[in-house]
Order: structure tokens, then C-alpha cells, then sequence
């Protein structure tokens, strides 16, 4: 087994607001091998693109925590001071096409020597040297020489994408990392982009980290996949297995998600919307969104309630739900519900606990309840400790607790 | 005042009703890119020629990459710009060349949704004042009236319970509600034709879907036509009934989602097909079938058919001299090409 | 509104409100009138400090001292007898008032005021006479007063001047000083050198009068100041049975209220006071008036784009290239200004400006917002989009450019008056600033070491309080709306 180029273990990256600490990166780690694509896929804000940026130490200002192993080539560099890691490792050993790079371009200097820039920068290297390696860079992108004398807004969008990928391969990296190169790209020039992302792959023996939010496209690229959410890897894993048969919940509903040109099956949608990463959810973080989830996944008692109003509300369901008067949080795993003084408390847990019996597939918190409880004026509901799942599993691991039975 | 699903109100003049609600007659959009004083006006073609017609509680999709002159297509279609030739015809009434005040009736029938979540509405608005703006306009009902409508819309737009969202400010909300807002005020004024100009390209994935599916389930209700702008072939074909092809300011394709999209049969359609990715990890190991060169410019574009120069089956004497006709070569299904069949 | 420099400028404008609101209130135009009144300020001394400057002397300074009329509380004592001598009537009338001088310096005047009623101008006479705490008395001048009551003769006794009777002042302390061997005739001819009978550096008759009796009388820097009772006696003697006569006197101080006083003796405080609402009524209105024609100008001209647009901005152009304050100058050598003349030419020269620019381009940005478009789909008149829905996102930016303008507007006003072009009426900041340059007042003389410096700190204090409180306003305004600014 070859020792993976880039091996990221629990990295964590937390940084302050003004409303609470951000846990934008919280303990993810995966493997890459030379030559091997990940794509990192996840809805906006899950912490994709903080991962690849905790991972080239590009850093928020306020940072609250900063830690885990990054291995690059046999060292840990989260070991190395600002300057070795800016001398030895970025760009040098991991270089990063960020999301929107073609538009930052700076438009009063020569695209050329952008590119020759970061030679410049990182070596003692004659001017004329600098030049014909950027030339270089560019023809390997499919760019002919003289392009190094035109001004960005010269160029085409198309244009511009390879013009920024020559830049992060000038000094020859092992791993790029790729944050949405083709989002503001028409369809033709994306195909064309991304054959030179296949073709840059083979000749200049690159690892990819390839975020995105378009699962198409990642299929286009990866060998393995890692299902970001709320900060955390949900799923990782080879391309064959995620993309065809995903283990976690989530994965299977974004694939249910996107619309497909070749099959008729009408795309899903997921309710709901991403947690805050202020406040993340205890217990797993996609458990309000889930529809498989149960009696482990985390509901919370706050949640509950959240989620018996929100059946109280809409026309559909608010005939469903036994009449109460009033819910409150007793602590985080039991609630007190305060019946419509209609008939004894008795009765009410009674209608309480069929309600829960009978529909608890279709609204699935309520499956986390774990009992009924009568008291003087009161029910009162406990719920299941909340505990999150970890990554269970070896080469393809998803955290689910579905997976702990061995189901799937 | 709920939307009704019985005929909208007719223009004033109509004839009988015509089973379109848009017809587009050869209509042209040029723009004027005069260069100084002595060169002339250069025309920028953005609409070159576009024929087609979009029935009663039907969605039409327009697709095409950015610069084919879809946007300026929408713009066209409800008269925010005046077509610079052919005709425009709403429930058969000639509105190519009325003036503005001749077309309030148009105002209240035809309605945006627009594109960016973040600039969509007014955001120093709050949410009933937004809504209320067209019923204020038009001078429909009193306060109450209003009021209501408001909710009622708020509703259908599924944003409940609608009180809670009536008194927020958009920067409040997240893109996907922005949107619905868009949507509801589109409703206010029971409208039959819609333009969605790429009304959620700028929203997460999974967001989409839910707002494409409201659209699909407001056309149901309440009979509304829409025609759908969009780079994004493949929501396209799940949320359309039929699908048009745009290429550098011409329709190159036209028919039913089904038809269009099982057989293409203009090259553009099947190099736009074959370049879009489904999640299938066997993609990685093959390299995808692209097009050479850039989409044209408007300003000048390739004589003769203007996809010529990117084609893989181009003859040369014939697409690169003689515009190519729309021809119906299946049923419901026409194609601009020289050599398709 | 909560920021730091928010909180700070509207404590700094609630009090420049106050201030401007009770002014015109507690002291009516009157006021404004009598400035322009020198009768108004006899009493008061002229070019006098602060009272409380004297905290930074250590010495006690003086306060003017009022010796009111016979008739009057606190007046000079008065014996009149009339008789008749082989036909011819005398009318003989004594006039004493002693007051008390307390202070460490000297007084920076001493004026006498005396109403006579007299029939035939000849002959009536008044001696004056002065005494000391020392028992010395002191023949000061004799004199012929010419004016009839009403009008009050005035005598000064620290002139200079050949005319009053200063110089017989003089002679009369020169004698009495030669006589009491202090001094004598050829040493005061050197100290006190005349040319032609006039007087090159006139003596401080008052430190003579009210100094120590012993050398260090003669030379004012020296002089210690003799405290205890002073009197005047005045003896005037008339030739009809109705003549009269009547006297106030005032010794004036060298300090004056809470900011002293300018060179007619005119209280400063008054000026201040009055300068606060004159300043900020103007600099608003203008500001307001300015800001608010040239932000509507400005969407107007990027709303609706093409001619107007260019006929707008180009307007602009011209008058950015304007220099406003020379033509200000020009017009104010030429013409009468009055304070809503100015205010109405500068608002004139204020129609278009940069505020046009900036707000157009704002109005350019907001234009291509999809809302916009959607609004001209639903069918939003132009007018309706421009008024309703574009403005009212430029008025948050507008209320920060009125309170940025606002001190440039009393600048303009403060500059003109400075150089006397402005209301010669209105005691204005800018008013009192023009007076106090042209007077010198920052020049130190022997009289005034550090020069007058109240005559200048008050109303450059005035000035630059409120175009701070505003800049702060301002500041505050833009803090709320670029959030970039925004302390983390």
C-alpha cells in the first residue's frame, strides 16, 4: 500500500463571530494517493471550501481552534512554521484554483507574467527563465505563447480558467486543489476545461482535490468522493461505490436531488435547509433532514417541539396531532406537554403514544421518543440520547448509525 | 381576488382567443453599437429571427450558454423592449410596436420572475409592500382587498404561515424564500404568461428543485403559461413541456422536451447533450465529446448558419452561405439545420 | 446611531440645538440690534478678557466699576445750591462719589459722563477733582461742558487725546508728581516725549492715579496698584437759576463676563451665544437646500439617462470648475450681501455638484437591480420606480453628504464675514473673527502679552465645535451605512 500523498486527519478549524464560534471545519480526515482524485461535494456553506484553505493554512482572522494532521509527503506540516510551510508547501507542494480565480485576475498587468508570478516569488530566478517556463505553463494548458502578452480582459472566460490553472502548476505541485473551476463557465467551455483538468491529471501526475457542489461534475473527475455536511465528512469513499450505492442518507437524497438528462426519474428535493454551524445540531447533523432517522440520531427536546409546531401549523397535519396546550423543554432529552384540559392526563399519553406508534415513519422525530411518561398535570417525553455517529467503516466509511447493524 | 383557473382577462380589441398565449413571428432585437461619428451604427443582433409560439398552461423552456440572445428573447416577449422587426403577438393582439401607456393591460397579464435572489425584490421593502406594489399600481381593491391577496399569495408561494413572512425585509431571508417572494408577487395580479428568466440558477441544488416544482404546481393551478430561461438543459427537462435550442441569437431547435431531448437533431443540441454530466463514476476514465472554438459574437456573427464554424458535419457552400430554415421534421418538432433529417 | 462618534455628535449637537433654540428666546433681535449700536456698550471696557482668564494671571483683575447718576441706587451724592448775587444768579453744584478699589492691577480706563443743564454756553464750568486713599487730592482738569443734557459730556482721564481732557490730565499728574519729588521736569520730558505738543507714548494716567506714591509710579511695569477708597468730587457752577448738572463715572476693568470683550466694548459672549443658531440655521438650510436639489437632480439625471443626463452632468462639470468663493468675494465687494443674499447665492452656486455625481452613480448601480426590471414588468411607472423605489435607497447616503456639507456652508458664511463681505449686521463667528484680525488682535503688545487671544479662541472655538459635531454626525452616518467601517 503506498503511503498517500496528502493525508489529512481531523483537521479542525473553528473561528469566532459575533455570534458564537463557527465550527466550519470540524474534524474531517481522508486519504489521497499520488495520482488519485477526491472530490469533496457539499451544499454551499458545509465547510468545503474551509477545509481545502485550512489545509493551505490561508486563514480567517479570527481563528478560535486550528489543529489535527495534515501529512504531506511523509511530514505533518501543521508542525511547520508560517514561513517553512509558505517556502515548502504552498503552491510548491500544494497549489489552489480558487473559486472565481479567473475574475480576480489583475487587469493591468500581462497575463504572463501572473503566471510567472509565484516563480518569482518562491525562487531567485532570472527574468527571461521566468518567462519561458510561463510560456511553458501556458502551452500545457493549451494556450499558445503569445497569449502571455494579452491583458485578462482580452481573453475569453474559457481562456481566463487556464490561464489560472497555469499559474497554480508553475511550480510543479503534487496536489491542486480545484474550488469550483467551472461554475461561471458555459457548458462547451466546462467540457473543455475538464477534459484539460483529465489530461493535466495523466501528464503532470497531479492529485485533485475537486470541490464542488454539481455531483455530475465530480463524477468527471473523482476516484473518491467525500459527502461534506455542516462542517463534517458524512461519507468517503470510491466513486463506484458513493455514487452508485451511498451509504449515508444524505448522499442518497443529493443524488436523489439532481436532474438528470439521461433517466426520466424526477429529481427530489431535500427539505429543510443546512444547519447553522454556530449552533450545530447535537448528535448527527443531518438528523432534522433525514428520513430515515431514529431513535439515536439526536433529536433534541427543543427540536422536538420545533417540529410538533411546525405540524401544528400547516393545514395538512395540524388535525394529526393531539390537542396541546403547551410544550417546554425540560432539559435537553425530556419535554413536558401540557394537554387541552379534555379528559385525564391518562388519556392523553394514550392518544400520545399511538400518534407516536402510527406515524413515526412518515415524521421521523418521532422515533426518537423513548417514553411516556404521565404525571400530576403533564406528560412528560423522554428522548434518546443524542450521540453522533462516527465514520463507521474502512476505505468506505459513512457516519451513520445505520450502519452500525451492518444494514445499509 | 384568488387566481382563477378560468381565462384571464383580454386584452381590449382582442378577436376570439387564440390557443397561443405568445406568438413570436420572425421577431429580430438589435441593438445599436454605434462606433463614433463616422463609422455608423454597428448592430448588435441579439434576436435574430425567432419563431415560435407557447399555448395556454404550457412551459416552454429556452436554453442556451450565456451570450445566444436568451435573456434579450425574454425581455422582448413582454415588450421591456421593443422588437426591432417581426411581430409579437399576446392572444393574437398585435403588441410589437405599442407604446407603453397602450400596454398596461400587458402589465397586468404578463409578468418577471428575475434571476439573482439577492436583487429580485426590493429590499427596502418588507414583503407586503412588495406584494402590494402591482395591486397598487392597477388600483385593485381597497386595503383589505390587498391585505388578503397579500396572504393568499404568500400562501400559494408556501411561505406559512404567511403573517410571520408579510412584515420581514428580504435581507431576512434566505434565497430561496427571496425567490418565492418573486414568485408570489408575480401572482398578485393573476397573470397569464410568465417569464422565469433563470429564476434559480443562482440558488443551492436542492433549493431549486423545490422552487421548480412550486412553478410546476402554480402552472397546474392556476393554467399560467411560462416560458423558462435557462443554460440548465437538464432542469429543463424535467420541469417543461416543450424545449427550444437558442445558438448566437437563433432558435436552432424546437419541440417537445421528450422529442427534443431523446432525438436531437440538430448538432448544437447533441454537442450540448453529450457535454453534460450525469453522476456516473465511469465518466473520469473517458474523455467527453467538447466543441472547438467560443460562441460567436453577436456583433458579427458567421455568415449563413451561424454554427457553422464549430460544426462537426458543416458543408462547406451550403452552411456557411444560405441561412437555414426551420423545418418540422417530426411532429412538433422543427430543426434549423441544412443537414439534419 | 449607537456607534462611538454617533453618541459623541448628538450630545455635541443636542447642545448646539439648545443653544440655538433658547437664544432667541432669552435675548430677542434686540440684542442683534444693539450690537450694531455702540451706545449699547459704553459701559463695558474694551478689549477685555474673559474674567476668569485671571486664574491664569493669579492676580486678582479688575472688574468695571459703575458709579451710577444722582437719582440713581448706588449714584453720586449731589448738592446743588442756586442764589442770586447783585442780580446775577450762581448755581453751584457739588458732585462726590468715593468706591472702593480692591483689584491688583489697574483699571484699563477711567471715563467721566456729566448731563448739564445750562442756558447760556459760556461760562459754566466743572473742576474735577480726585482723591486717594494716601490723603493726596489731585486737581485733575478743569472743563466747559458743551453738550446739554440730554446728552452726556464725555471726559476721558486715560485719553489719549488733546481734545478731552487727558492732556490736562497729564499735565496735572505731571505737576503734582514733581511737586511730591517723585519725579521731575526733565526726566518726565524723556520718560513721556512730546512732539509738537503731542504726546509720542502717552503716560497710563491711570497708574499714577491709582499707584504708590514713589518711583515705581512713573513706569507702568512697576507701578503697584494703591487699594483703598477713591473719590471723585466734581464742582460745576452755572449762571441761571435752572441750571444742573449730573455725573457717572465708570472705571473701566480689564476684564470683562465669560468672553470678554471686543474693541467697542461689545460682549463677546453675546456673540457667541448668537452665533451658534445663526450658524446652524444657515449651514442647514444651505446644506439641506443644496444636498437635497443636487441628489434629486442626481437621480433624475441617472434615471432617465441621455439628454438629460449629459445636459446634467456637464452643468455639473461647469460648476465644479467654478470657483465659488472668489465670485462670493466679487459679488460681496460689488453689492450689498445681506445673510439670505449669501444663503441664497450659495445654495444657487450649490444646484448641481459633486453630491449630483456620487448620487447618480449610486442611482446607475440601483437601476440594474433585477427588482427594477421586475417593477417595469408589473408595470411601475418611471416616475413611480424613481421616486418610490430608487430613492429612498439613496436617502441614507444623502443624510450623511447634508451633515458632511453643513460645516462647509458655515465655513463659506464664516469666510466671508471674515473678510468683511458677509452681514456687516449679524454679529456671526466669522463676523467677530474678520473684526479681531483686522484689529490685530493676535499681535502681543505691551498692553496685551499674549495678544487678545478671547477675541479669537470664542468664535473659532464656536466654529470648529459644530463642524465637528457634524463631521462626527456624518461620520456616524457613514459608519451605519458601509459596513466595511464597522468596528468587528
Amino acid at each position: 500500500m503506498p503511503l498517500p500523498v496528502l493525508d489529512v486527519k481531523n483537521l479542525v478549524l473553528w473561528y469566532r463571530t459575533r455570534k458564537g464560534p463557527v465550527h466550519a471545519v470540524d474534524d474531517i480526515s481522508f486519504a489521497l494517493e499520488a495520482g488519485q482524485t477526491i472530490a469533496l461535494v457539499g451544499e454551499s456553506g458545509s465547510g468545503k471550501t474551509s477545509t481545502a484553505n485550512s489545509i493551505l493554512r490561508l486563514l480567517p482572522k479570527n481563528v478560535l481552534r486550528y489543529e489535527g494532521e495534515v501529512v504531506f509527503d511523509g511530514q505533518d506540516v501543521m508542525e511547520f512554521d508560517n514561513e517553512e510551510f509558505r517556502k515548502v508547501v504552498r503552491w510548491r507542494g500544494i497549489s489552489m484554483v480558487f473559486q472565481g480565480a479567473m475574475n480576480a485576475l489583475n487587469p493591468t498587468t500581462r497575463v504572463g507574467s501572473q503566471v510567472a508570478e509565484p516563480l518569482i516569488v518562491h525562487y531567485d530566478i532570472d527574468r527571461r527563465e521566468a518567462a519561458d517556463q510561463a510560456i511553458e505553463a501556458l502551452g500545457k494548458v493549451g494556450l499558445s505563447g503569445d497569449i502571455a502578452r494579452r491583458y485578462p480582459h482580452e481573453l475569453s472566460g474559457g481562456m481566463k480558467q487556464r490561464v489560472v490553472i497555469a499559474m497554480s502548476l508553475i511550480l510543479k505541485p503534487k496536489v491542486v486543489i480545484l474550488d469550483e473551476p467551472t461554475s461561471a463557465l458555459d457548458v462547451m467551455t466546462q467540457t473543455n476545461i475538464i477534459n484539460l483538468l483529465k489530461d493535466l491529471k495523466n501528464t503532470e501526475h497531479l492529485s485533485y482535490i475537486f470541490i464542488t457542489h454539481d455531483l455530475g461534475l465530480a463524477s468527471e473527475l473523482a476516484d473518491l468522493v467525500g459527502i461534506v455536511y455542516a462542517g463534517q465528512l458524512v461519507e468517503v469513499g470510491p466513486a463506484e461505490g458513493v455514487f452508485v450505492r451511498p451509504k449515508h442518507p444524505y448522499t442518497g437524497k443529493l443524488l436523489a436531488s439532481v436532474p438528470r438528462l439521461r433517466s426520466e426519474a424526477a429529481p427530489d428535493f431535500i427539505p429543510g435547509v443546512p444547519p447553522d454551524l454556530t449552533d450545530p445540531p447535537p448528535g448527527c447533523r443531518f438528523h432534522l433532514r433525514c428520513p430515515v432517522s431514529f431513535e439515536k440520531c439526536g433529536w433534541s427536546a427543543p427540536e422536538f417541539i420545533e417540529q410538533v409546531k411546525l405540524l401544528q401549523i400547516s393545514e395538512e397535519t395540524k388535525d394529526k396531532v393531539p390537542a396541546i396546550e403547551a410544550m417546554k423543554a425540560k432539559d435537553t432529552q425530556t419535554l413536558l406537554i401540557k394537554p387541552v384540559a379534555n379528559g385525564t392526563i391518562a388519556e392523553f399519553a394514550q392518544r400520545l403514544t399511538s400518534f407516536i406508534a402510527q406515524d413515526q415513519e412518515t415524521y421521523r422525530f418521532l422515533k426518537s421518543v423513548e417514553s411516556v411518561q404521565s404525571k400530576a398535570k403533564v406528560v412528560e417525553v423522554k428522548l434518546h440520547e443524542a450521540m453522533p455517529p462516527p465514520l463507521i467503516g474502512a476505505d468506505w466509511r459513512a457516519s451513520c448509525w445505520l450502519l452500525e447493524a451492518g444494514g445499509s | 381576488m384568488t387566481a382563477s383557473v378560468v381565462d384571464p382577462q383580454l386584452p381590449p380589441e382582442a378577436g376570439p382567443p387564440s390557443p397561443n398565449v405568445i406568438e413570436l413571428d420572425a421577431l429580430k432585437k438589435w441593438f445599436d453599437i454605434g462606433r463614433g461619428l463616422f463609422r455608423g451604427s454597428i448592430p448588435l443582433k441579439a434576436v435574430d429571427g425567432v419563431t415560435l409560439a407557447i399555448a395556454r398552461g404550457e412551459t416552454l423552456a429556452v436554453v442556451g450558454e450565456s451570450g445566444s440572445g436568451k435573456t434579450t428573447l425574454g425581455r422582448t416577449v413582454i415588450r421591456l423592449l421593443e422588437p426591432t422587426d417581426g411581430r409579437l403577438l399576446y392572444d393574437g393582439q398585435d403588441i410589437t410596436h405599442q407604446s407603453e401607456k397602450e400596454l398596461m393591460w400587458l402589465r397586468r397579464k404578463a409578468q418577471m420572475i428575475p434571476q439573482d435572489p439577492y436583487s429580485s425584490v426590493n429590499p427596502a421593502f418588507p414583503v407586503y409592500r412588495i406584494l402590494e406594489e402591482p395591486l397598487v399600481i392597477h388600483k385593485e381593491g381597497d386595503r383589505a382587498q390587498r391585505g388578503e391577496a397579500v396572504m393568499k399569495a404568500l400562501q400559494s408561494v408556501k411561505l406559512n404561515p404567511p403573517e410571520f413572512f408579510a412584515n420581514k425585509y428580504p435581507h431576512m431571508l434566505s434565497g430561496g424564500q427571496r425567490q418565492r417572494v418573486a414568485i408570489a408577487r408575480a401572482l398578485m395580479l393573476n397573470p397569464a404568461f410568465i417569464l422565469a428568466d433563470e429564476p434559480v440558477s443562482m440558488l443551492d441544488a436542492s433549493v431549486r428543485i423545490s422552487i421548480l416544482r412550486l412553478l410546476r404546481q402554480i402552472q397546474h393551478t392556476f393554467g399560467i403559461s411560462f416560458l423558462y430561461i435557462t443554460h440548465d438543459l437538464a432542469t429543463a427537462k424535467h420541469f417543461s413541456d416543450r424545449i427550444g435550442i437558442m445558438y448566437a441569437g437563433r432558435l436552432v431547435e424546437e419541440g417537445p422536451v421528450g422529442g427534443v431531448l431523446g432525438e436531437p437533431l440538430h448538432p448544437y443540441t447533441k454537442a450540448l447533450m453529450s457535454a453534460i454530466p450525469d453522476p456516473d463514476p465511469a465518466n473520469r476514465l473517458t474523455v467527453r465529446q467538447g466543441l472547438p472554438g467560443e460562441p460567436p459574437s453577436l456583433i458579427s456573427p458567421p455568415t449563413g448558419c451561424h454554427f457553422h464554424p464549430r460544426c462537426p458535419i458543416a458543408q462547406a457552400g451550403l452552411c456557411d452561405v444560405q441561412d437555414p430554415e426551420m423545418r418540422e421534421l417530426r411532429p412538433n418538432h422543427r430543426v434549423a439545420c441544412h443537414l439534419a433529417s | 446611531m449607537r456607534t462611538k462618534s454617533g453618541i459623541a455628535a448628538g450630545a455635541m449637537l443636542g447642545f448646539l440645538i439648545l443653544l440655538a433654540v433658547f437664544v432667541p428666546i432669552l435675548a430677542p433681535y434686540n440684542v442683534v440690534q444693539a450690537w450694531n449700536d455702540p451706545g449699547a456698550w459704553t459701559n463695558n471696557p474694551k478689549l477685555a478678557a474673559p474674567e476668569w482668564s485671571e486664574i491664569f494671571s493669579g492676580k486678582h483683575l479688575p472688574r468695571t466699576i459703575l458709579l451710577a447718576s444722582n437719582g440713581e441706587p448706588g449714584g453720586f451724592d449731589k448738592v446743588r445750591i442756586s442764589f442770586n448775587v447783585s442780580g446775577q444768579t450762581y448755581t453751584i453744584v457739588v458732585l462726590r462719589k468715593s468706591f472702593s478699589f480692591q483689584f491688583d492691577t489697574f483699571p484699563s480706563e477711567i471715563k467721566l459722563f456729566m448731563t448739564a443743564v445750562f442756558g447760556n454756553a459760556t461760562g459754566t464750568q466743572i473742576r474735577v477733582f480726585w482723591d486717594r486713599p494716601d490723603g493726596q487730592e489731585i486737581h485733575l482738569f478743569d472743563g466747559n461742558p458743551s453738550v446739554r443734557a440730554p446728552y452726556e459730556n464725555t471726559y476721558s482721564l486715560t485719553g489719549p487725546s488733546f481734545k478731552d481732557p487727558s492732556y490736562a490730565v497729564y499735565s496735572s499728574v505731571r505737576d503734582w508728581l514733581i511737586a511730591k519729588n517723585v519725579t521731575n521736569q526733565t526726566e518726565w520730558a524723556s520718560l513721556y516725549p512730546t512732539s509738537g505738543g503731542i504726546y509720542q507714548n502717552p503716560p497710563q494716567t491711570q497708574t499714577m492715579l491709582m499707584g504708590r506714591l514713589n518711583r515705581t509710579i512713573l513706569d507702568p511695569e512697576t507701578a503697584e496698584v494703591l487699594k483703598g477708597n477713591y473719590s471723585f468730587r466734581i464742582e460745576f457752577s452755572g449762571f441761571t437759576p435752572t441750571d444742573d448738572a449730573n455725573a457717572r463715572a465708570v472705571v473701566y476693568g480689564t476684564v470683562f463676563g465669560l468672553a470678554g470683550t471686543d474693541y467697542e466694548g461689545r460682549d463677546l459672549l453675546v456673540a457667541l451665544l448668537w452665533g451658534a443658531p445663526v450658524a446652524l440655521a444657515f449651514g442647514v438650510a444651505g446644506a439641506l437646500a443644496s444636498v437635497l436639489i443636487q441628489t434629486i437632480l442626481g437621480a433624475i439625471s441617472g434615471w432617465y439617462g441621455g439628454f438629460i443626463d449629459e445636459f446634467v452632468q456637464r452643468t455639473a462639470d461647469f460648476y465644479l470648475i467654478i470657483p465659488t468663493l472668489p465670485i462670493l468675494i466679487l459679488l460681496g465687494i460689488l453689492y450689498h450681501l445681506g445673510i439670505l443674499l449669501i444663503l441664497f447665492v450659495l445654495v444657487v452656486f450649490g444646484v448641481v455638484g459633486a453630491t449630483t455625481k456620487v448620487v447618480r452613480s449610486i442611482v446607475l448601480q440601483v437601476k440594474e437591480e433585477q427588482f427594477i426590471e421586475a417593477a417595469r414588468s408589473y408595470g411601475a411607472s418611471r416616475s413611480r420606480i424613481l421616486f418610490r423605489y430608487i430613492l429612498p435607497r439613496v436617502m441614507p447616503y444623502t443624510f450623511a453628504l447634508i451633515a458632511l456639507t453643513v460645516p462647509a456652508f458655515i465655513f463659506l458664511e464664516a469666510s466671508l464675514s471674515f473678510l468683511g463681505l458677509g452681514d456687516p449686521s449679524l454679529p456671526t463667528w466669522g463676523h467677530i473673527l474678520g473684526d479681531a484680525y483686522t484689529q490685530g488682535a493676535l499681535f502681543a503688545s505691551r498692553a496685551y502679552p499674549t495678544g487678545l487671544w478671547w477675541w479669537v479662541f470664542f468664535p473659532a472655538a464656536g466654529i470648529i465645535f459644530t463642524t465637528v459635531a457634524f463631521a462626527l454626525l456624518g461620520y456616524a452616518f457613514d459608519k451605519v451605512l458601509n459596513p466595511r467601517l464597522r468596528e468587528q
